[in-house]
């Protein structure tokens, strides 16, 4: 499983440390996912890349203000990322990302519905199940957000959309082990197979064809 | 209750043992990391599902926690680990490293990271514990948390 995360210059963490942090924390590897928004795209210095334990994935999470945007914005980064992210929170804008085949993840949806979720399926458009708001928060916080990934999982099973699962951590501090991401989805409804599921997907949406090794954990 | 009950009706724990990072290695109180566990655990699953999960933290130390709750109810510990953001306001993070189903042999497998070994680089302070070093850049960035590969 791949957990999806930000570093350096976005955050007090190194891109290194992130992977260091995600290692002992149980992934197979990290896309570094810093945002982008128009400007100069992201730069990762991952110090020490190959003598760290696990994959470090260069990505992006694009934050576009409306669709046209969006299409600017996505077209030109696909070339340059391995994984090209895009953060929900407009309706529009959730709905474009799932429909673009330059897109590869949906993160932070908050806006969807079951259109949204039926394109991202036909155009192979994985969506989070942002489980960040979940650890972090709590009251209307944490609720608006277990109400969101109910919905959200009851819809990609009816259309059979992907699912990838993160905490969005900003920093190596945020990063949660990948059982203790489980126990949590677990306990806001997703059952152990979908979080499975959405780890495998995670290794398809950075492209490792090797046979994933899932672990089935009880 | 602390009578003794018969063998057949004794509970069964399991022991999670779970490393505890800061920043900069700030101090985490045994006493705070254990309100913390409390409270998310109650915020997370209220308190009929804590009354049956038991959790209490055993010990704390040199970046080591070792939780116990009940033998059903390990996902349960996780979770509330997995929710501790802060402890009496100083950011941590809690990766779980191993559960075990007596104390002595979780000590004897899992072994506590170590006390951070204080050091400078280019004027400023650090820390270091093995791969991990911590720079205070006050005046500029604050804490900018890398491995030794960044600062080589």
């Amino acid at each position: 499983m791949y957990e999806f995360s930000r570093c350096h210059p976005e955050s007090r963490s190194t891109a290194s440390r992130v992977t260091v942090t995600a290692a002992k924390a149980g992934y197979d590897g990290v896309v570094l996912r810093n945002p982008y928004s128009g400007g100069s795209p992201p730069e990762y210095t991952v110090a020490g890349e190959d003598e760290l334990e696990v994959d470090v994935v260069h990505g992006v999470e694009v934050q576009a203000d409306d669709v046209q945007e969006l299409h600017g914005y996505v077209g030109n980064l696909s070339s340059k990322y391995s994984v090209v992210c895009v953060e929900g929170g407009d309706e529009d804008v959730e709905r474009a990302a799932a429909a673009s085949t330059h897109v590869d993840v949906l993160t932070a949806p908050r806006e969807f519905d079951h259109v949204t979720v039926r394109e991202a399926a036909e155009n192979d458009v994985a969506i989070e199940v942002d489980l960040g708001p979940v650890v972090r928060e709590s009251g209307g916080g944490r609720v608006a957000a277990l109400k969101d990934i109910r919905l959200l999982t009851k819809l990609a099973t009816k259309y059979d959309a992907s699912l990838v699962a993160s905490a969005s951590p900003e920093n190596h501090l945020q990063i949660r082990g990948r059982r203790e991401l489980r126990a949590v989805a677990s306990l806001a409804g997703v059952d152990g197979s979908t979080f499975d599921a959405a780890a495998g997907t995670s290794h398809d949406v950075v492209g490792d064809d090797e046979d994933v090794d899932v672990e089935v954990v009880e | 209750m602390t009578k003794t009950l018969p063998k057949s009706l004794r509970p069964s724990y399991r022991y999670v043992f779970f490393e505890v990072e800061s920043l900069a290695d700030e101090e985490v109180t045994e006493r705070g990391l254990r309100r913390a566990l409390w409270w998310e655990a109650q915020n997370l699953y209220g308190d009929i599902t804590s009354a049956r999960t038991e959790l209490d933290l055993v010990e704390h130390s040199e970046g080591l926690g070792v939780l116990r709750c009940r033998h059903n109810y390990v996902d349960e510990a996780r979770a509330a680990v997995a929710c501790v953001d802060t402890v009496d306001g100083v950011r941590v993070g809690c990766v779980v490293v191993g559960v075990s189903g007596t104390l002595d042999a979780g000590r004897e497998r899992y072994q506590p990271p170590g006390e951070a070994e204080r050091t400078e680089l280019d004027g400023d302070r650090a820390w270091r514990r093995g791969l991990r070093v911590d720079v205070d850049r006050s005046g500029q960035q604050g804490v900018l948390c890398g491995t030794t590969y960044d600062f080589r």
